[in-house]
């Protein structure tokens, strides 16, 4: 059957552009871009600017919307089903022993500790991170401790982070630990795994997933901050119900915007995205509930372990069990976001292949 | 006198006609196919007390053209077809003034069309107008019509026309040469008789324009312009204007028909010389008209033949109303040649057997398919039209409303096709692309949001964007206007654009587009797109977001122009171990998508490669290359042999 469906179609840009490129599927991760001229960004636009004849590309390839290839057939998240939360080998509640008193952080400071201490042993060379500029993300590449830090705080924007990744591994030795959101997690693991490429094995070494429930575009951003006349973002926060409103810190100053205005500039992609907790990533990171101040963590892979395991050794992190009640809540969270990817993927009026594959799943889900 | 006999093309025999007729003024707006008159009037001017100048565009041509007769000299305006028409509103009320020195319009039509958005036929103009006018069959005829048509238009105080075609204006052919008259008049503008068409005044001025026609039309009754060549008496009469008389000759003796067919010749078009003309029908059983484009003497011929149809009997008529005379596209419509006529007579006369002649189609097929290489249709190597256009393709695929770009007249046309990134949609006339753009963004509130964007060069902006440019601001539209600046009238042959830079060739200063719209009020950006390319894409971008009317100025110099007078002093090379040819990250995007002819591929190596002598070091490629795989060298350096 999947040898029939490669035949009949183009695993290319053309295919790209069919199944995600300008469609409501698409999450703009970035995946596609910076490997070729074909495909273009501008903030979190993303586009095919000119046709190609390449049957079997990359930028179909590392879509975390395209059909899984047998290489990466048996990912989690938005490629398969693993559980509510994917597979992990740990999870913890976790901080920063050393948080300042003004950072940015946006809850336990975990990301920016992790990415900096994998520098510090040597697990990477540099780490792709979102930095802000006038409230708009955009990626880079640290390369010092100090450049992670200034990357550090949730963007409720979304940036096109895989796109650095793309351009950053053609570097000679090149060696990245990556931040991204789920999506961009799954397309990292995708290109992980992608045969064939020698020169970049080994040059994603750990991926921070970030969990995520929407990000909005950047032109829905850009239409919020208008209304509170403001750019020069500090932080921002979605306090928990019952209070329905996004805040924005700027220049001291509190502002609100109704959650209800904020949900109507998320990405179409994300509403049919299945992964909450970023289930391809080493390491995965959120919030805890009802804990301000603190991250949730699940550990995933060796590589993931091993430099959690580093940090906290160097007492640079502090652990505490994440209860039963707290982790229910999380797989339910998790779950519910799946079911309702499933059922605005089933209610949308293209058909696209993305959306007839996670509607396949919807039955494992409810066997859970 | 000895007569000097000189080859020339149709167009320089046009510019020799000017000068031969005494014309102190000739002035145009360049289009193909009659941009050459007022170039080689340029190239000669200081010789002769004379003065040439290209206007903005016809009308103003025109305008200033009617001060000099209104003075008393004569002047000549040369323009296309689609020119009468800028001009048609001045050419139809100076027609009703009792003009000093001669005023001649010179419109070359583009049958086919080669190189035209219509295929009008200008002749109707003569009519609307209700002027004299002439078509030449050679260029010998061109110059003779010409100097003739300027003194008969001072003589008889009436504007004149010339009608030329792309094949006449670029024919060349002997063409024995007169004199060339000193002025004598002094220009003086009579304060006696003011030229104000009054309305209480424009019936007087109206009845004397017909009374001045009809002495003309009993003038061109004994015109050397109209000649009759065949047996007398013929009972099968073509009846022919132009170079249609040509081809007519040709098709008439290529089958052996010079016993039966005579062939008339019609120069004077308007007023038709209807006795000349009537004395050949009186004897004609059948008639065959042979005209490019319309009907034109053939609706005029049956006028005639309906007011004498008792003393004539019955005549069957032939031609593109009965469908005979047609190309393969039918009647009226493409260019006419003696293929079309043979083919007409062979049906009519029901000749089979024409082994004996091989279509000249098919000839000049054979000759030049040997001499010619296929290519695309493509931008010049370096044009900076290239990046502009990949800069809108990418900014409006980013923006994904489904924007597009209106065109305008201009080597920018190209952009409709693949060299442009298929990025024109529309494209009519000169400046009609920014008036369509406005009324694009007042759809939006009928829930239109397909973004329109309207290109224009620097020429087409002057020539006809202003009103539209006011235009929208004044109706606040929502639109985004790109002026494609190359400083240069490049399409028709590289005249000069109020745009152009005082040190390219001219003394005067240019005029800035950005201080006239930013004088209006409009937010202007200048960008040089192949400098800037990434800049360009995302300030096209930018401009899509915002509302009211913005324009961005797209200025880098035509590479082929700067090339005549700047020597090129870099040129682009590909690494080859970095080029990665069809592979994936690549795909042979230079040469695929850039479409650049100094660009190729070397299928062997799988790499791409530059053709150092054709390429002018424009660098987009450079900019554009997915893998850092060309770069730029100085001419003459071969210390980087990869």
């Amino acid at each position: 059957m999947a040898n029939a469906l490669h035949k009949q179609q183009q695993f290319g840009l053309r295919g790209l552009s069919l199944e995600v490129l300008g469609t409501d599927a698409c999450t703009a991760c970035g995946s596609c871009v910076s490997i070729c001229s074909s495909i273009l960004a501008l903030g979190d636009r993303i586009a095919s600017v000119a046709e190609c004849g390449v049957d079997t590309g990359r930028c179909y390839h590392f879509c975390p919307r395209t059909v899984p290839f047998p290489e990466s057939a048996g990912l989690a998240g938005d490629l398969g089903y693993k559980g509510a939360v994917g597979s992990y080998l740990d999870y913890y509640i976790v901080r920063n022993v050393n948080l300042s008193a003004d950072n940015k952080y946006q809850y336990g400071g975990v990301v920016s500790t992790l990415m900096s201490r994998a520098l510090e042993v040597g697990i990477i060379k540099g780490a792709v991170v979102t930095r802000s500029s006038n409230g708009f993300p955009y990626p880079v590449t640290a390369s010092t401790r100090e450049e992670i830090l200034k990357a550090a705080g949730s963007k409720f924007a979304l940036s096109p982070t895989n796109m650095e990744v793309n351009r950053a591994v053609n570097n000679p030795g090149a060696n990245l630990g990556v931040v991204g959101l789920p999506c961009q997690c799954t397309s990292l693991k995708k290109m992980q795994l992608y045969p064939g490429k020698a020169e970049k094995e080994g040059a994603i070494s750990i991926v921070l997933g970030l969990f995520c429930t929407w990000s909005l575009t950047q032109l829905g951003w850009y239409r919020l901050l208008k209304t509170i006349g403001k750019t020069d973002v500090d932080r921002v926060d979605l306090p928990p119900p019952p209070a329905e409103v996004m805040e924005i810190f700027s220049q001291g100053a509190r502002h609100e915007i109704p959650l209800e205005e904020v949900k109507e500039q998320i990405r179409p992609g994300c509403h049919v995205c299945l992964d909450m907790t970023a289930e391809n990533a080493d390491i995965s990171i959120g919030m805890v509930e009802g804990l301000p101040g603190h991250n949730t963590v699940i550990i995933r892979t060796e590589q993931g372990k091993f430099l959690f395991q580093s940090a906290v050794d160097a007492g640079q992190l502090e652990i505490s069990t994440l209860d039963d009640t707290r982790w229910q809540h999380l797989a339910e969270a998790s779950i519910s976001k799946k079911n309702r990817a499933i059922n605005n993927a089933q209610n949308r009026e293209e058909a696209l292949p993305y959306y007839k594959r996670i509607i396949k799943l919807k039955e494992r889900i409810e066997k859970q | 006198m000895d007569i000097e006999r000189t080859l020339l093309m149709g167009n320089e025999a046009i510019a020799r006609g000017a000068l031969e007729g005494g014309a102190s003024y000739c002035t145009g707006y360049p289009g193909n196919p009659s941009s050459e008159i007022i170039g080689n009037l340029l190239l000669h001017k200081n010789k002769y007390e004379l003065e040439v100048e290209w206007s903005v565009n016809e009308i103003v041509a025109l305008e200033a053209a009617a001060a000099f007769s209104f003075a008393g000299l004569s002047a000549l305006v040369a323009m296309k077809q689609n020119g009468i028409n800028v001009c048609s509103d001045f050419l139809t009320t100076v027609c009703l003034n009792e003009l000093k020195g001669g005023l001649l319009v010179v419109v070359c039509d583009d049958p086919g069309p080669l190189t035209s958005t219509n295929e009008e036929d200008s002749r109707h103009f003569a009519k609307i107008a209700q002027i004299p006018l002439l078509e030449p069959s050679t260029p010998q005829e061109a110059k003779d019509m010409t100097s003739w048509l300027l003194r008969l238009s001072q003589d008889m105080g009436v504007v004149c026309m010339l009608r030329s075609v792309s094949r006449l204006s670029h024919c060349r052919g002997g063409v024995k040469l007169g004199p060339i008259p000193q002025q004598v008049e002094e220009p003086f503008f009579d304060l006696q008789k003011p030229l104000v068409g009054l309305p209480q005044l424009v019936a007087l001025n109206h009845q004397a324009l017909l009374n001045k026609m009809r002495k003309i039309q009993n003038v061109f009754e004994h015109s050397a312009f109209n000649s009759y060549h065949g047996p007398s008496k013929a009972r099968f009469l073509i009846i022919a204007g132009g170079l249609g008389a040509l081809y007519a000759q040709e098709a008439v003796e290529t089958l052996g028909l010079e016993a039966v067919v005579g062939v008339l010749k019609i120069g004077t078009l308007w007023p038709l010389p209807a006795a000349f003309i009537t004395r050949h029908l009186y004897w004609a059983e059948s008639v065959l008209f042979v005209e490019e484009v319309d009907p034109f003497i053939e609706d005029q011929v049956k006028v005639l033949y309906a007011e004498h149809t008792e003393e004539m009997g019955k005549i069957i008529f032939y031609g593109k109303n009965t469908g005979e005379v047609s190309g393969p596209n039918g009647p009226g419509v493409g260019e006419i040649n003696a293929d079309i006529v043979l083919e007409a007579l062979r049906s009519i006369f029901n000749i089979e057997d024409a082994s004996s002649y091989s279509s000249y189609s098919e000839l000049s097929g054979k000759l030049t398919s040997s001499m010619l290489v296929p290519r695309e249709l493509s931008f010049c190597r370096g044009c900076p039209h290239r990046a502009s256009f990949f800069a809108l393709n990418a900014a409006l695929k980013l923006d994904g409303r489904d924007g597009f770009v209106i065109g305008d007249i201009g080597c920018y046309g190209l952009a409709a096709g693949e060299t442009g990134f298929n990025q024109i949609k529309a494209l009519h006339c000169m400046g009609s692309g920014m008036g369509n753009a406005s009324g694009f963004s007042k759809l939006s509130s009928f829930g239109f949001n397909q973004p329109a964007v309207a290109v224009a060069g620097d020429s087409t902006f002057y020539h006809a964007c202003l009103p539209a440019l006011v235009n929208a601001c004044f109706n606040n539209a929502d639109v985004l206007f790109v002026i494609l600046d190359n400083s240069i009238t490049a399409m028709t042959g590289f005249q000069e654009s109020p745009a152009t830079p005082s040190d390219f060739s001219k003394e005067n200063a240019p005029v800035i587009i950005e201080n006239i719209t930013r004088g209006m009020g409009v937010k202007t950006t200048v960008l040089d797109p192949l400098e800037n390319i990434q800049e360009a894409i995302e300030l096209i971008f930018n401009q899509l977001q915002e509302g009211g009317v913005k324009l961005v100025v797209f200025r880098r110099a035509c590479a082929t122009y700067e090339e005549k007078s700047l020597p090129v002093t870099s040129f682009a090379r590909v690494e080859e171990t970095k080029c990665v040819g069809e592979s994936c990250g690549c795909d042979r995007f230079c040469i695929r998508v850039l479409g650049c002819p100094a660009v190729e591929y070397d299928y062997n190596k799988q790499k791409a490669y530059i053709i150092e002598d054709s390429c002018n070091g424009c660098g987009l490629c450079v900019k554009l290359c997915p893998k850092e795989a060309i770069s730029l060298l100085e001419k003459g350096d071969m210390s980087c042999d990869y």
